[in-house]
Formats: C-alpha cells, structure tokens, sequence
C-alpha cells in the first residue's frame, strides 16, 4: 500500500486576518526610510563601514518580521493533510469504510432457518409447543450475523436497511455502531411488532435500488459494499439488474440468500463470474451462515478494499504552531543581536533646528 | 479548558534565554542613546515589546498543545419528527414543508443545546429510532438532510401518533441501557390524526409517564388550514392536491399537542419559541442530571482559534511598537 497525501488549507479564507500586521510592516518600512529618527544598527557594523550594508539592513527587519506574521497567516488558514493512513495517531478518519446491511424482513424470515427433518417433526407432534426445542428463525440468524458485522468492522461506517415490500432506512451510514442498532433490531417478527406489521412479500430490487440511493449521496464516498440478507429471491431480471446499477458506481454486493434455490445461486454466479465485486453464498444452517459471514469479512478486509476507502485528516496547525515558536525565536534572536537597531529619539535642538527649516 | 498535548508547553522555556537578550538588547539601546544624548525610548516601549513576546510565544505554545473545550454530556433526549404525508403540507413550493420546518426547529434546538446527546425517532403508522443516542450533532444534521424525508416507511399516509409514544416508552422500557437516561421527547408534528384522540391516547400516555417521559410538543403548521402541495418525481408542482375535487387540508391541532404536553407534564410550544424550548430543555437537562446521572465527555470544540487571536495581537503590538515611539 503506497502512502498518498494531499496538503490543503481548511480555512484559507483565514488568511487575510493578518493583512493589517503587513501593512503595519510595509509602513515602518516606508516610515524607516523618510523619518527623521536615528535608527542606529549594530555596533558591530558601524565599525565596519560597509557601504550598502545599511540599507540592507533596513529591509532585514521588516522582511524577517514578514516571515513570523506570513507563518502565523498560514496557521490561520488551518493547515491540513489527507492521506490514506494515519500521519500522527490524533488524526481524524474523514472517510471509513460503508457496509450498509440490508436484512430482509419479509414474513418468510420468521420461519426456522433449520426445517426440522420427517422424524423431528413427527416426534414433536402432539407436543406442547413450550416443551419443543427453540429454532431460530431465519431473521434471527440474520440478525446474530449482522451483530458480527457490526463487530468486526467496528471503524466502518454502517448502515442498516430493512425491507419487505418496500424498504426502509433504518439507519443512515453511522460510525457509532456500539449499540449494534439494537435500538431497531430488538424487535422479533412476532405477531405483536411493528416489523411483524411492516413485513409482508421481499422486494430486493427496491432494497438494492435504495442502497445505491444512499451511496450517490455521499458524494466524497470512493466503493462500499452492500451485504444483503436474504430468504428469497426476487425476479431473475430485476436482480440481475439492481446488481449491474450497484457494480456499475463500484458498489459491492454481498447476497447472503438463506435458503434460497440452487438454481438462482448458479445463474447469478455464472452471470457474474468474472467480477469479483458480487459473491452469493447459500446459507442453508447456521454453520454456513457463519462460513458466509466469514467469507464475506475476510474479503472486506482484504488490503485491495480495506486502505482504498479510507482517509485520514491530520491537522498540521498544532505541529506548525511549534515550528512558528522556534522560527520565530531565531528569528527575535537575529533582530535583537546580529541585526539590532537602536533606535534614538533625536535631540531637543535638532527639532527645534528642523521646526525652523534650518536643516 | 483542556489540553490534548499538553507536554507542548514544555517548549516555553525557550522564553527565558528570549528575554534575557531583549533585556540586553534594552541596555545596549539605553547607551547608545545616552552616547548620541538622545531621548532613549521610554520604558513602557520595553515593557510592551516584552509582553507582546511572551504572549505571542505562549500563545502559539497553546495552540500547538491543541486547546478545546469538552462539553459534559448534558442528559440526553429525543427528536419524535412527524414524517407522515401531512408533513408536506405547505402552501407554494418556495416555502419549506411542515417537515422542513420541523428539520429548522431541530437544527435550531441542537445549536441551542450542544452539551446535549440526543437521537431521533421517525413516525408515521410505524415507529423507529433512526438515529442512536449520540453528541455528534454533524451526524444527525446529516440524518436530517439525507435520511428523514415523508415516506420513510410504507405507510407513510397515516399519522400514528399513539402507536409513536408507545414505542418510545417501550424503547425505554427494554432497553434501558440504551434509553435509561432520556426523560424528555420533543415532539414536532401538526398534530393531525383523527378520531377520538384522548381515548387512542391515553394508553400511551400512562405508559410514558410511567417510565417517567415528559413530551414537549412543538406545533408545526399555519394558523389556517394549510394544503398539500403535489410532488411528481421529486419536483413541486405548486398544485394543490385535491380528493374528490376538494382540496387536501391540514389543520395545526394544537389542541392534541397541547392535550398530550399537558398529560405528560410537559409543555407545549409554537415554532417561534425555540430560545423557549431550548431554555425548558436545558434547564430540565441540567435538574435530571444533578439527580442520578454521571456526567460523560460529551461534544468537543477547539479552541485554537482564540489563542492564534491572543497571537496576532501580541504580534500587532509587537510591530507597532516602533510607529508609537515615532509619534511620541
């Protein structure tokens, strides 16, 4: 991975605030030039008479004291550097990677994600429902798994959509993923909740289409992936599009169909063969559930998309406000011994002289 | 006031061996000016050069031991934003929808308020948090432009307020780790639901009051009934929307907001009482917390700005020290 920076200024407008210290500099300048004030230098150069050497000097002052207010002018302007890895540890990640889940919560999700076998089923018939073992359903499945998303990529920026007929934006792109949303996932697809209420048939396409919304207007946002949760397909085509819309802005899409049909995994593998930014899985049982989520983490990890889709800001107004410190310093050491200008009010006799336009 | 790098002023010793040599440098003027029998320059022009040193290298020492100030997390409440069709309720497509002055009215309450965490929940047949509880104001002013718009969810017809105020108080009830320390909603709807209100309504309301929820209610709408202006494909027509060729009308009732402020022990607000709100819910804020609540690191601001001022000041006096002797 090669380290890729960019200096820019924050506040550049900043700048023009030390303009009156300029014009002051440019005016003792003009004001060293015509006053009648002794302005001595250095005894050291007296004594060395140099020709030219004075006015020189004159310039030094000023020109040295422009550098201070110019760097203190910089400061202003909020110094900055982007880079695709920290510089300094305080910086700032401007740009995380975005997973936006989209889990389906259609009312197929509330059936189990294990379909007892013929045996199961006929032992457990006659039985008292709180006595049979407890299957989770397959949103519940889902939902362990997005916990573990959420988990492992705890710097990304995450968002969560839910749909059914019709999706909804559970969560716009968040970095602040601590509480896993639990604050939507909590529900069940129990008779008494309101997913139970919202879910009804799986609409894919608009849950795909929706992602693509929210990547588009994120205008500064390089990539993403989309990891989508599903039990059912939606039509072939509509698909088969969606996918192209969202691979077309450079989107991955991760289908995690739980329980979805041989047929439609091999189609849409095989019409997708050769691009590496969509992968099916079929997840038919918990265990590969989990082989899928850890398939899909380790390629979202991997170098090609984990350092692309990141920017940092380092600050560089505190690093360089020290700099100043030290600069300007040397820069008062100079002017008060190499460079030292005495300066001396002229006598009272010299002005009376001069009041009198004899001099 | 605090420091992130405060081993940055180790560097200020560097003001001693500074001084020492303007002190010199003083003495070396003095004689000079005796030599010539001139008028040396008077003390305070020393003094001021030295001051104007020293604060513009501790100034800028400060700035580079990166100041900022950290708000105490200040109690935390919730956004309850209306986003059912009433809210695109307005009477021309130049001026915002009920929803964009609900969005005004929250922005506006965030800057009032910038100690403060707070979330959003959206409503309208359903109701979701679709923010968590947070101090990063950029993040919800982002929610607010991007992510809360009518038609959320799919039944976005209906204005479901009591099945909202249930939720909140459920929310509170299940996740009390999450919702635990939030005792104030501000609501902002129009109100608009029809019925027998107080009979949907009181349910709720016991539930929130039972899990110790004040609501402070802000109306938003027009004294007058106030059309649906219709949106094709994103763009406003300014054609009104009409059902069985009359006009689509929605009332701001107040009298339902105000019903449920009350029963909450709350308080009710129009749009134009925001410096109103923002003082009622500081102040309640600031009760809940000296109850029970351990104050957090909430938001922070940086404060470098004020010192590179402290700096450009020291510096114009700096330079003008020469310019005030001149006139002297």
């Amino acid at each position: 991975m090669s380290f890729a920076y960019d200096l820019s200024l924050s506040a550049a407008p900043n700048f023009l605030l030390v303009l009156p210290l300029l014009l002051v500099l440019i005016a003792e300048l003009i004001a060293n030039r015509s006053s009648a004030t002794v302005a001595m230098t250095g005894l050291e150069y007296i004594r060395s008479r140099r020709s030219g050497t004075g006015t020189r000097n004159r310039l030094y002052y000023p020109a040295l004291c422009a550098v201070i207010v110019l760097a203190l002018g910089l400061l202003w302007a909020g110094p900055e550097i982007q880079s695709n890895s920290p510089v300094f540890s305080a910086d700032v990640q401007t740009q995380q990677k975005e997973l936006i889940l989209a889990i389906d919560v259609s009312r197929s999700m509330s059936g189990p994600l294990v379909i007892p076998d013929k045996a199961a089923r006929l032992a457990a018939y006659g039985k008292d429902t709180d006595s049979q073992e407890h299957r989770q359903t397959r949103y519940e499945v889902a939902r362990e798994t997005v916990y573990k998303f959420i988990d492992r990529f705890p710097d990304a920026r995450i968002g969560l959509i839910l749909f059914s007929t019709e999706p909804f934006l559970a969560r716009w792109p968040t970095t602040e993923t601590t509480q896993q949303f639990q604050e939507v996932l909590e529900e069940n697809l129990n008779e008494s909740s309101q997913l139970r209420q919202f879910s009804s048939l799986t609409n894919t396409d608009a849950a795909l289409r929706l992602a693509r919304e929210v990547f588009s207007q994120q205008s500064s946002l390089h990539g993403g992936a989309v990891i989508h949760i599903s039990d059912a397909e939606d039509e072939l085509e509509n698909m088969g599009l969606a996918i192209r819309s969202l691979r077309m802005d450079g989107i991955r899409l991760y289908t995690i169909g739980v329980g979805i049909s041989e047929s439609i995994v091999d189609n849409l593998s095989q019409e997708f063969a050769g691009d590496p930014g969509f992968r099916i899985f079929r997840a038919d049982s918990e265990e590969e559930m989990a082989n899928a989520y850890q398939l899909v983490s380790e390629l979202e990890e991997s170098p090609r998309y984990s350092s692309e889709e990141k920017a940092f800001v380092a600050d560089l107004r505190w690093i360089l406000a020290l700099a100043v410190v030290v600069l300007s310093s040397v820069i008062l050491w100079i002017l008060e011994t190499g460079l030292h200008r005495t300066r001396v009010a002229e006598p009272a006799g010299i002005t009376a002289m001069r009041s009198r336009h004899e001099i | 006031m605090k420091f992130e790098f405060a081993e940055a002023f180790l560097i200020l010793p560097i003001l001693v061996p500074l001084l020492m040599v303007m002190r010199r440098s003083e003495r070396r003027m003095t004689k000079i000016a005796a030599a010539y029998k001139g008028r040396p320059p008077a003390k305070a022009f020393f003094a001021v050069r030295m001051m104007s040193v020293c604060v513009f290298i501790a100034a800028l020492t400060a700035v580079g031991a990166k100041p900022y100030i950290a708000y105490d997390a200040g109690g935390s409440f919730l956004f309850l934003a209306d986003v059912s069709r009433s809210m695109q309720a307005r009477y021309s497509c130049a001026e915002p929808t009920f929803l964009g002055r609900a969005k005004k009215v929250m922005r506006d309450t965030l800057d009032g308020i910038p100690e403060a965490r707070s979330g959003i929940v959206a409503f309208d047949r359903f109701a979701f948090p679709i923010t968590s509880l947070t101090d990063d104001h950029a993040y919800l002013g982002e929610v607010m432009e991007h992510g809360l718009y009518v038609g959320l969810t799919l039944e976005a017809t209906q204005t479901e307020l009591a099945n909202a105020l249930a939720v909140i108080a459920q929310k509170k009830q299940r996740l009390p780790r999450i919702f635990g320390q939030v005792r104030h909603v501000i609501l902002l709807s129009d109100g608009h639901i029809g019925g027998d209100y107080r009979r949907r309504l009181v349910g709720p309301i016991q539930q929130l009051r039972a899990v110790n929820i004040r609501i402070l209610a802000v109306g938003i709408g027009n004294p007058d009934d106030t059309p649906l202006t219709s949106v094709e494909t994103g763009q406003c027509s300014n054609q009104h929307i009409e059902v069985d060729g009359q006009k689509v009308l929605i009332p701001l009732r107040a009298d339902i907001l105000k019903f449920i402020a009350n029963e909450t022990r709350g308080q009710y607000f129009s749009e134009t009482e925001i410096d109103k709100l923002i003082q009622v819910v500081r102040g309640q804020l600031q009760g809940s917390m000296s109850q029970d609540d351990e104050p957090g690191a909430g938001q922070r601001r940086d404060l470098s700005w004020v010192f590179l001022g402290l700096a450009t000041i020291a510096l114009f006096g700096f330079l003008c020290c020469p310019a005030v002797m001149r006139i002297r």
